[in-house]
């Protein structure tokens, strides 16, 4: 076999071994994203690396590549026959349409085929980038680290489990390692070793790896000593704290929200399904009494009132249009005493005998049979989807606001901060109407900084307010914090608004006759605000990112306005932070120098830590890159300086540094001329030689000029330039 | 620098000799430049009388040789007073020694009384006969052999007394291909004969002076003391080179950089000889010796071992 095969066949095993160490990325990418489709994709790398293996030029492998990204989106997402026009024009069509949502920067909206074309590239572009470590440094070390901190990570922060992928990723790391090592030990050869002699040098690596992977395998393993640092992490990063370490409770729907916070454990039990023409929030209840740990409601008593035939479940819209009238049925499969129904609901109906009565306060509808709260296994309820009058909402300034009715709906602690007033005004200050109030409130959470996280998630410490902590603390919740924050923050600024309890529409489980059927788990119970807008009613708003929201906006102005409308929301949007700014210099006037800077520092904490990063990255990189810029400012500097016998020996003592930062050290029994001999092997050339006698004669001969003087600069030089790595 | 190439036209013409041991023709050339004498370690039949000869009338000058036995008396070397009846005086008879290269065979199987007998002349450059000093002719450069010392009927040299030989070389055997070359030639006429004198006795105790010049910086005086102090302070060494070692080292040194046409010496020199200087002014632990490891050996691990100075000694 001739070298060359061998050396195809040793890259080719090598190559093998990268494939399956990128398996091991997509594998906890593919079961934590719920993508599909793993051998295809590993197939692509695989192409990915065989064409260049086999010397395919480019303008062959990249239409392949091309074409194959084509079929597999097709196949992937296509429906309907697959002939290859129609899978060029779903492909085109797709990317023409993703285009337009890139420009326009509705990341959001990007379909998943494109996704996976994106994938795909960022698969090309990786496997390129392996490529050239591999073939240029016969290095793999970074890969291999870099996947063995993503799968420990992965294992230890996401529900990935990396038992087997561990020690997968011993076997495969440590091989391509061992092997890698035989071929740059080769490479400095003259002759690469003859194809047995290398298979003898690899048998002993097989056996130890093969080994020391099974009596791993094999042996008793004891428990982490620390099992999950996840909460340690957590309350790491958000400061000591009482109410910190609290269990994760588990989602879904309770009726004790006095305490609130705390991170959970997703659950998607099924609470009940339903068919409806469309999906919706199930509403269940509201409460009016915030307590700074969470909800009660003002009166335990309630006022029970029947429901249903002439008295409708929800208030009648008083401006706006429905969808006409539907009906919602509802199959539950855990045990409630109570019904949910969609907005706008009218009237429920159970099976005989059962009667529906509605507690004044809390609106909650319970269905009773023979006087006593009952359980309805099903039960449907006819609606009418409400959507707001959009000029009604327009003229709900404050002054139309009845006075005295909607105290407990402006109700708040006495002990709430006294900052979260002052935000409540800072976000709604300049919004003329009630209606653009909660907007404004509701758009707050999408452009500061807020996460939707239900698993890392602190409680607020004993005395701290539940809404001030995540207002300004941590940003960091789930669907009761955001809610909760935004009625409380509604109210401050003197919108009457309360605390909705119920499920988000849940996920479609197919169509019938009688509507699309929603599924709706533990997972989708959730909470939102509702705000009273006078001469429209109670309207829904979704402060909690990344949820749709119930109801919908009639947008009855004509069109002139409706543009000067988004305007106006755009510019009031943008317009907290200038405020902001504004007021740090001003209050750098009253106070003391210090005092204000120390406000100045904390209220830009964010901003400085920030620019303290990026420089701190920059110098970092700056660090990591010197190879690359280091020796040009060198030269520019040598240029600039005469020579005599002290720069000449500086310049000489830096080139043996930069030498050694290149991979040449100098050992210390070594002469001069013998490095010399050995930089110029390395190089080619001579310049090593004449710029080492030149030194000689100055260090040990005690001359005290440079001979050949132009030379030896442009030696120097030379070399300095060739330490670029 | 005429007068190198002349010197490598001596070691040129020991080559003709001598095929492939130009190493052992230069380090010659450089014990002669430098005022020493070499101790040539080796089996017999290597072709060392050759060389010496081949050296001796490159330079033009006297060759003399001393068979040593374990019979021969220290007058059979240094000469000996015989009455003249008719002049009615004694009369000195020089011995072989009053020679300016004299090769000394064998010299581990005379009795120690003949070998201090020479090594007093190598030491002194004058012998002593009946209470009067005779100086010896200038050059006088003196080639010994010995015999590997584990061979029998042998007298061993003292240390004190090795310390007498600038450089101990050992030749070994040529190479395959130098020894078929070896064997074409002695079918000829013997190469020796057709050697020319390239450089007068005049031009050599010139150019002895003129090597005596070259300059040894600090720096690499520096690097010679920290070679000779490593050897001091090794483990494996039981005595380690004395400051007279050092010394030789950098006269040998000298003379190098002089036959490399140079006018500095270079660590370079001090690395290439130190193995030739040191090793026969050491002893070593006897475990060290038991273990098969040679002193030229652990000079030259002493010498991959100590850092070469790469700026002048004063500056950091």
């Amino acid at each position: 076999m001739s070298q060359k095969a061998v050396d195809r066949m040793f890259l080719g095993l090598i190559y093998v071994l990268v494939v399956l160490l990128v398996r091991e990325w997509l594998l906890p990418i593919i079961e934590l994203t719920g993508t599909g489709h793993l051998a295809l994709f590993v197939i692509f790398v695989g192409l990915c690396f065989a064409f260049p293996l086999f010397g395919v030029p480019w303008w062959i492998s990249g239409p392949v590549k091309v074409i194959y990204a084509v079929w597999f989106v097709a196949h992937a997402h296509m429906e309907g026959p697959a002939t290859p026009v129609a899978m060029v024009s779903f492909f085109l069509g797709d990317l023409l349409k993703n285009a337009g949502l890139l420009v326009t920067g509705e990341l959001g909206r990007i379909t998943d085929p494109f996704r996976t074309v994106l994938f795909l590239a960022l698969l090309w572009m990786a496997a390129y980038l392996i490529q050239y470590w591999i073939n240029l440094k016969m290095s793999v070390l970074i890969f291999y680290g870099m996947t063995v901190i993503f799968i420990t990570v992965l294992d230890t922060f996401s529900p990935y489990s990396a038992d087997a992928a561990i020690l997968r990723v011993l076997v495969i790391g440590f091989l391509l390692l061992g092997l890698t090592f035989l071929a740059k030990l080769a490479d400095g050869q003259r002759k690469s070793p003859a194809l047995p002699a290398f298979l003898l040098m690899t048998i002993p690596l097989l056996v130890l790896i093969t080994a020391a992977g099974a009596v791993s395998q094999f042996l008793p393993k004891s428990e982490p000593a620390w099992p999950d640092p996840v909460p340690f992490i957590k309350s790491f990063a958000e400061g000591a704290g009482d109410g910190i370490g609290r269990e994760a409770g588990k989602i879904g729907y309770g009726e004790d929200d006095s305490a609130l916070g705390g991170p959970f454990i997703g659950d998607d039990t099924v609470v009940f399904e339903a068919t409806a023409e469309r999906g919706q929030y199930w509403k269940v209840e509201t409460k009016d009494t915030y307590t700074s740990r969470g909800w009660v409601h003002s009166s335990e008593e309630q006022e029970l009132l029947p429901v249903g035939e002439g008295r409708p479940i929800d208030e009648p819209l008083l401006a706006g249009t429905t969808r006409g009238e539907d009906t919602a049925t509802l199959s539950m499969k855990l045990d409630f005493e109570f019904i949910v129904r969609p907005y706008g609901a009218i009237s429920p109906s159970g099976p005989e005998g059962t009667e529906f009565l509605q507690e004044a306060g809390t609106e909650k509808v319970i269905p009773f049979v023979n006087n006593a709260p009952a359980v309805l296994d099903a039960y449907s309820v006819t609606y009418e989807e409400p959507a707001y009058s959009l000029t009604a909402l327009r003229g709900t300034t404050p002054d139309t606001l009845p006075q005295g009715e909607f105290a407990p709906y402006l109700q708040l602690p006495d002990g709430l901060p006294q900052r979260v007033h002052d935000l409540a005004l800072e976000i709604t200050g300049r919004e003329e109407t009630l209606y653009g109030k909660a907007r404004a409130v509701e758009q707050y959470f999408r452009q500061n900084g807020f996460v939707y996280d239900q698993t890392n998630v602190a409680s607020p410490g004993a005395g701290e307010d539940f809404t001030d902590h995540f207002l300004f603390e941590t940003k960091r919740g789930y669907c009761d914090h955001f809610s909760t924050s935004m009625v409380v923050l509604l109210r401050s600024a003197g919108v009457p608004a309360r605390w909705v309890k119920g499920f988000n529409e849940g996920e479609e489980i197919g169509r019938s006759d009688a509507g699309r059927q929603f599924e709706v788990t533990n997972n989708n119970a959730h909470s939102w605000v509702e705000a009273y807008m006078p001469g429209v009613g109670w309207m829904p708003f979704e402060p909690t990112i990344g949820f749709d929201g119930a109801g919908g906006i009639d947008y009855d102005l004509d069109l002139e306005e409706m543009t000067e409308e988004e305007t106006q929301e755009m510019e009031e949007s943008a317009e907290p932070e200038e405020t902001k700014e504004e007021e740090t210099p001003a209050a750098a006037k009253g106070d003391s120098f210090w005092k204000s800077l120390g406000d100045l520092i904390s209220k830009n904490s964010r901003a400085i830590y920030t620019v303290l990063a990026v420089l701190a990255a920059a110098a970092l990189a700056a660090f990591m890159l010197r190879d690359k810029w280091l020796p040009r400012v060198m030269v520019a500097r040598f240029r600039k300086r005469s020579l005599d016998r002290e720069s000449f020996e500086r310049a000489y003592a830096r080139l043996l540094g930069r030498l050694r930062r290149y991979g040449l050290p100098k050992e210390d029994g070594k002469t001069l001329s013998a490095y010399a001999r050995e930089v110029d092997a390395h190089f080619g050339g001579a310049d090593m030689r004449r710029l080492t006698e030149a030194y000689e004669a100055v260090v040990y001969g005690g001359r005290d000029t440079i001979r050949e003087e132009p030379a030896v600069r442009e030696s120097w030089e030379n070399l300095i330039n060739r330490t670029i790595s | 620098m005429e007068e190198h190439r002349k010197l490598l036209k001596v070691i040129e013409n020991i080559e003709e000799v001598m095929i492939g041991k130009r190493d052992v023709a230069e380090l010659s050339v450089v014990a002669l430049l430098a005022g020493g004498h070499v101790l040539l370690e080796d089996v017999p039949g290597v072709g060392k009388t050759m060389m010496v000869r081949a050296l001796a009338r490159s330079v033009g000058a006297d060759f003399k040789r001393i068979q040593f036995t374990p019979d021969l008396l220290p007058s059979d070397v240094i000469g000996v007073s015989i009455y003249n009846p008719k002049e009615m005086e004694f009369q000195f008879r020089p011995g072989p020694i009053m020679g300016n290269i004299v090769l000394a065979d064998e010299i581990n199987r005379t009795s120690p009384k003949t070998q201090s007998a020479l090594l007093e002349g190598m030491e002194e450059a004058s012998v002593t006969v009946d209470g009067r000093t005779l100086a010896l002719p200038d050059p006088f450069f003196v080639m010994a052999t010995q015999n590997p010392i584990e061979h029998e009927g042998t007298y061993p040299l003292p240390e004190a007394q090795l310390d007498r030989f600038l450089l101990k070389v050992k030749m070994g055997y040529p190479g395959r291909q130098d020894e078929v070359e070896v064997l074409r030639r002695a079918e000829k006429q013997p190469p020796i004969d057709r050697i020319e004198p390239v450089i007068s006795l005049d031009e050599l105790r010139d150019i002895r002076i003129r090597a005596a010049e070259v300059t040894v910086d600090d720096t690499v005086k520096g690097y010679i003391v920290d070679l000779a102090e490593s050897t001091r302070k090794s483990p494996d060494i039981r005595l380690g080179v004395s400051p007279r070692g050092s010394i030789a080292l950098m006269r040998a040194a000298r003379a190098l950089a002089f036959l490399k046409g140079r006018d500095y010496v270079l660590p370079d020199d001090v690395q290439h000889l130190a193995p030739y200087v040191f090793s026969h002014r050491m002893i070593l632990q006897p475990e060290v010796r038991y273990e098969g490891i040679d002193s030229e050996e652990l000079v030259e691990r002493i010498v991959t071992r100590t850092k070469v100075p790469v700026r002048r000694a004063g500056t950091r």
